[in-house]
């Protein structure tokens, strides 16, 4: 269980505004094994979820090396990212992550889709999936009819459904309540424990830290602190 | 393939208030082209069929040289072949023979052009026979009558029932005279036609000019949906020697004007199509930016590039066939019932008959496919070109600027 399934080596980031440079991370060194259970924190604006779209292919890296899977994928091509977020990584945001016009089921099945699977094959994929994270009877239903904390479970679910290596949550919990919080942690980490994927979420939720395996602590861009989420004297 | 459709059909109708003003507006446009179309091609037809029908015919057969020479000798050697092939393809033949000569009636007189026609054939196949401004045809007996041209008859100050001298040289050199009556004056047709036609029996024809028979003509008319290239080379493997031309092929001019009829109707679809195009360009454009947040997710999680551009150009072609259908749904009726009914216009105009041959006071339209290919195509071309703006947009939208914004 030590296989790393992501590597990062000295990366920094900074945004170019007009003639400002606004640097969002320094240097920052990080390896995480498959399996593992990764709260990202930090104020808000310490570069988490920068760090989540460097990692997740959707942004570049001002500098430094970034890994997944053992593959630099600073050198990939917009096609091949495309493909990398496609096959091999599941993410879920903040709010708003489904396509409104499509059922829960549909919603689901996306990716799916995307990667070309047969009809029948992932239409049981996805009504498995949904049963799993409790919207049996829920799976025709439009995002519309459905409440944030389902809304976040039928991205899950879309997430999950290609059994990506690597799971990039960007604070899926801040828009529900801590109730609906402690669900979807509960369902993260069942995942996470039955299908051995790699988690990694940000937060600034303490109760949401707390349940994670390890929690790495951003500060002005720079990892402050990365161990057991208990040692961690909170701010 | 079909999860793409689906997804930009669902798109489409999304925003139903803005679809439906995009879509009503196309399917507007449509309708008034497709009826603009209709009405066009009824007034064409019904001017060739007018031109055909009178005089002149869907087809004509010469002798291989005559329309270089217009020569007398130059002659239908067999024309009795080629008129009964005509006739079992369900075409009604003329034979008619011309020749040129002076007419005097008391102390007038003028050029004439003589057409030496068989009644019963004039009769039974065209509509010049009934377009009479005084008197009668001439009788389907030879009895020494001729018709004249309304400007003719007018120089020469005669009547029917007048006597006319004829003056022709005949073909055997000698001078030939005939006494006619005068039985009918034509309603006016045409310039040329009025000021000089002498229209006899054939065979008073072949008795003035000591034709022999000879014939230099025969008229095919033939209902207006004749397949006349099938008809023309069916008569040419009858008669091989002779020349066989459609009324296109006479009249060029005239076909060329029939024919350009479609492309001024392509402008005019392309003027309304532009602005067809206007609305889909503004409700995509509005729908990108709506749903920026949204294709920024779909973008994060693997959707390529090439899919959101698809998505949007399927959206602009869904918006446009959307309005079509409707648009052709609409206008079919009403085509249909401005060909059954038309439009009365005799109100609008003083004469029906200045223009040459009498023209219907009622304007029908004409039922045909092409508009309702034509207009639809025209409509969904520019509004695929309208969607390629925004479907760029969108599929060069960068995912984390999209979500962080929206
Ligand atoms: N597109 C951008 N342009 C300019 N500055 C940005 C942009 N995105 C983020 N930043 C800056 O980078 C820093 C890190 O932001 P972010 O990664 O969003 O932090 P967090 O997710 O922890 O709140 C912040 O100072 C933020 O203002
Ligand atoms: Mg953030």
């Amino acid at each position: 269980m030590s296989s790393p399934v992501i590597q990062l080596h000295q990366v920094t980031k900074s945004y170019q505004l007009g003639e400002l440079e606004v640097p969002a991370l320094h240097g920052i060194d990080l390896n995480i094994n498959a399996g593992e259970f990764v709260a990202m924190a930090g104020p808000s604006g310490s570069g988490k979820t920068t760090l989540l779209n460097i990692i997740g292919a959707l942004d570049d890296a001002s500098s430094g090396k970034v890994l997944v899977n053992n593959e630099d994928i600073s050198l990939f091509s917009a096609g091949k990212k495309s493909q990398l977020r496609r096959m091999q990584i599941g993410y879920i945001f903040q709010h708003y992550n489904l396509i409104p016009v499509l059922t829960a089921l549909e919603n689901t099945e996306y990716v799916l889709m995307l990667q070309g699977r047969a009809k029948q094959e992932r239409h049981d994929i996805a009504m498995q999936l949904l049963a799993q994270v409790g919207l049996q009877g829920k799976e025709h239903h439009l995002p519309s009819q459905l409440s944030g904390g389902q809304q976040q479970r039928v991205a899950i679910a879309r997430a999950i459904a290609p059994e990506p290596k690597l799971i990039l949550a960007d604070e899926p919990t801040a828009n529900v309540d801590s109730h609906t919080a402690e669900g979807l942690l509960d369902l993260m980490e069942q995942l996470n424990k039955d299908k051995g994927c790699t988690f990694l979420f940000s937060t600034h939720d303490t109760a949401v830290m707390r349940r994670s395996h390890r929690l790495i602590w951003l500060k002005d861009g720079a990892v402050d602190y990365d161990g057991e989420p208990l040692g961690f004297a909170l701010p | 393939m079909t999860d793409l459709i689906r997804l930009a059909w669902l798109n489409t109708y999304r925003q139903k208030q803005r679809t439906a003003i995009t879509a009503g507006t196309i399917a507007l446009c449509t309708v008034l082209l497709i009826l603009l179309f209709a009405l066009s091609q009824g007034f064409v037809t019904h001017s060739i069929e007018n031109f055909t029908a009178s005089f002149t015919g869907k087809l004509q057969a010469h002798s291989d040289d005559y329309r270089e020479t217009y020569d007398f000798y130059t002659a239908i050697d067999a024309p009795q072949p080629v008129i009964q092939a005509a006739q079992q393809l369900g075409l009604t033949p003329a034979p008619r023979s011309y020749g040129f000569g002076l007419v005097a009636a008391g102390n007038k007189s003028a050029g004439g052009m003589f057409v030496g026609v068989d009644p019963q054939a004039e009769l039974a196949g065209f509509r010049l026979p009934g377009h009479m401004q005084a008197g009668q045809f001439i009788a389907t007996q030879a009895q020494g009558q001729a018709m004249l041209g309304s400007l003719l008859a007018l120089n020469l100050d005669v009547q029917p029932g007048d006597e006319l001298i004829a003056l022709v040289q005949a073909a055997d050199g000698s001078m030939g005279n005939m006494l006619f009556t005068i039985s009918g004056i034509f309603a006016p047709v045409g310039d040329e036609f009025d000021r000089s036609t002498v229209m006899l029996h054939l065979q008073d024809y072949d008795d003035l000019f000591y034709a022999q028979g000879r014939i230099h003509e025969i008229s095919f008319n033939g209902p207006a949906d004749t397949d006349l290239l099938a008809a023309k080379s069916a008569l040419i493997k009858v008669a091989p020697e002779l020349e066989i031309m459609t009324w296109q092929e006479l009249y060029v001019t005239l076909a060329l004007m029939a024919e350009m009829m479609t492309s001024y109707m392509l402008v005019f679809a392309v003027i309304f199509g532009l602005g067809a195009a206007i609305g889909v360009l503004n409700t995509l454009l509005m729908a990108s930016y709506e749903r920026l947040h949204e294709y920024g997710i779909m973008k994060a999680i693997g959707t390529t590039s090439v899919r959101l551009f698809a998505g949007t150009m399927l959206e602009g072609l869904f918006i446009s066939l959307l309005g079509s259908v409707i648009g052709g749904i609409i206008a079919l009726p009403l085509v249909l019932w401005l060909q059954d009914t038309g439009i009365d216009i005799s109100q609008w105009m003083e004469s029906m008959n200045v223009m040459g041959v009498a023209f219907d006071p009622v304007w029908r339209a004409h039922l045909t496919l092409e508009p309702f290919i034509m207009v639809p195509s025209v409509m969904a071309v520019l509004s695929l070109l309208a969607a390629v703006y925004p479907a760029l947009l969108v599929s060069r939208l960068n995912p984390t600027e999209a979500m962080r914004e929206h």
